[in-house]
């Protein structure tokens, strides 16, 4: 369903769904291009979700996607404070769910550092979304006949902000995104995928769609994900 | 968030060429191909130009991939043409920096 | 003030975004390849709002598999 909260004088869409009065898991997609690569499979995660009675809500933050707030005004604590808002007028909010960049928001709502359960696929630091975009940017800049370096291009964006992938940076989200980390959680499940070698909590099916060129989706995954998240939540 | 754990993980599996193998799945990962797909990947396969889905924001995103499961820092200079020319050429360089950091 | 809302397509539920505007020639933008309606960095949202400033009003769609909409990808 289409609703919508209120920030900083503007209605930002949320899509929510399931009951409607349940606690609701909070979904944190990507950020910047990868959000756009992993919509649908979010959307098709939420409505599976639905099917097992787990209520969804997931916000456009501020600047991104339907948003009519510009970009360039965001920065890593307004998107947090745009969470909380989120919360308080479409919540309460019980859980969250968190992919790559998400994760470097997912302790707004928490009163105590940690508090709130979190679920996370592929957390990423937000220097390393920052130096994927850099060299975006510097193949443009080659492209153009111009030789830039990321030394140079970031001391410039700390102090005056970047346009990056067709995305505008303000310094403030520059010098935010450049220290941003995923934090550290008391009820924490990592979930990785089948194949990946390394330790997790749990396991799904599926595959790094936000690396991909274009937006992809696959189902089995979407169901994956639902399915893991409902079992954890219902814990 | 990964950093060595990725080549150590695949050692342990007993595969031969960790460095390699990684590198084989994060462009298994950016194109969006399956296993028996990349496992053809051979030294002459073309990479760049010859594969579509790999434009500059495909080939950005598969620097730092790769940087992040070998726990290596790539270079701005250190990317032109001939990287991302044929499979052989990505791979070499990949063991080149694995190398370089396991031996500081 | 944009709107969204969903619309029936062959028994699927596509999502789609409306920016009104009062003249009397309007606009739908159709996406390419899976791209959502909003567009690569918001590109389409930012060139809707413009164009309806203008006096155009803007429609975009998220096609059946793609964004927020039901269905499978039946490609572009």
């Amino acid at each position: 369903m289409i609703a919508s909260y209120r920030f900083d004088g503007r209605d930002e869409l949320c899509l929510k769904t399931g009951p409607d009065n349940a606690p609701a898991l909070l979904i944190l997609p990507p950020l910047y291009d990868e959000a756009n690569r992993v919509r649908h499979l979010m959307v098709e995660t939420a409505r599976a979700l639905a099917d097992r009675g787990v209520s969804s809500l997931i916000p456009d933050l501020p600047g991104c996607n339907e948003s009519l707030a510009p970009l360039d005004g965001a920065s890593i604590s307004l998107w947090k404070a745009a969470l909380i808002s989120c919360a308080s007028q479409l919540g309460p909010v019980s859980h969250i769910a968190a992919l790559r960049g998400g994760c470097l928001l997912d302790d707004a709502l928490d009163d105590t550092p940690g508090a709130l359960p979190r679920w996370r696929l592929a957390p990423v630091k937000g220097a390393q979304l920052l130096r994927t975009m850099l060299r975006t940017r510097i193949a443009s800049d080659r492209e153009a006949g111009v030789t830039s370096s990321s030394a140079a291009l970031m001391e410039d964006a700390r102090c005056k902000g970047i346009e990056l992938a067709g995305n505008p940076l303000s310094a403030t989200m520059v010098r935010e995104l450049d220290c941003a980390v995923p934090a550290g959680a008391d009820a924490l499940r990592l979930v990785r995928f089948a194949g990946d070698p390394l330790e997790c909590d749990g396991r799904i099916p599926g595959a790094p769609l936000w690396l991909r060129a274009e937006p992809a989706h696959d189902p089995a995954m979407a169901r994956a994900m639902a399915g893991d998240i409902a079992a954890w939540m219902h814990r | 968030m990964a950093s060595e754990g990725y080549v150590s993980e695949i050692q342990i599996s007993g595969q031969n060429d960790a460095v390699e193998t990684v590198v084989r799945h994060v462009l298994r990962d950016i194109l969006g191909l399956s296993e028996i797909q990349v496992a053809g990947f051979d030294r002459d396969t073309e990479l760049f130009g010859a594969l579509p889905e790999l434009d500059s924001m495909a080939v950005a995103g598969l620097l730092t991939e790769i940087e992040d499961r070998l726990g290596i820092l790539i270079e701005d200079d250190e990317v032109d043409g001939e990287l991302f020319e044929n499979f052989g050429n990505l791979v070499d360089f990949a063991h080149a920096k694995y190398q370089t950091k396991t031996a500081a | 003030m944009r709107q969204h809302a969903t619309f029936a397509c062959a028994g699927e539920t596509l999502a789609g975004t409306f920016d009104p505007a009062d003249g009397s020639t309007a606009l739908l933008i159709v996406s390419g390849g899976n791209e959502i309606r909003s567009g690569a960095h918001a590109g389409m949202a930012g060139l809707a709002a413009d164009i309806a400033a203008a006096g155009f009003a803007v429609m975009r769609y998220d096609r059946r598999g793609i964004g927020d909409s039901t269905g499978n990808n039946g490609g572009f």
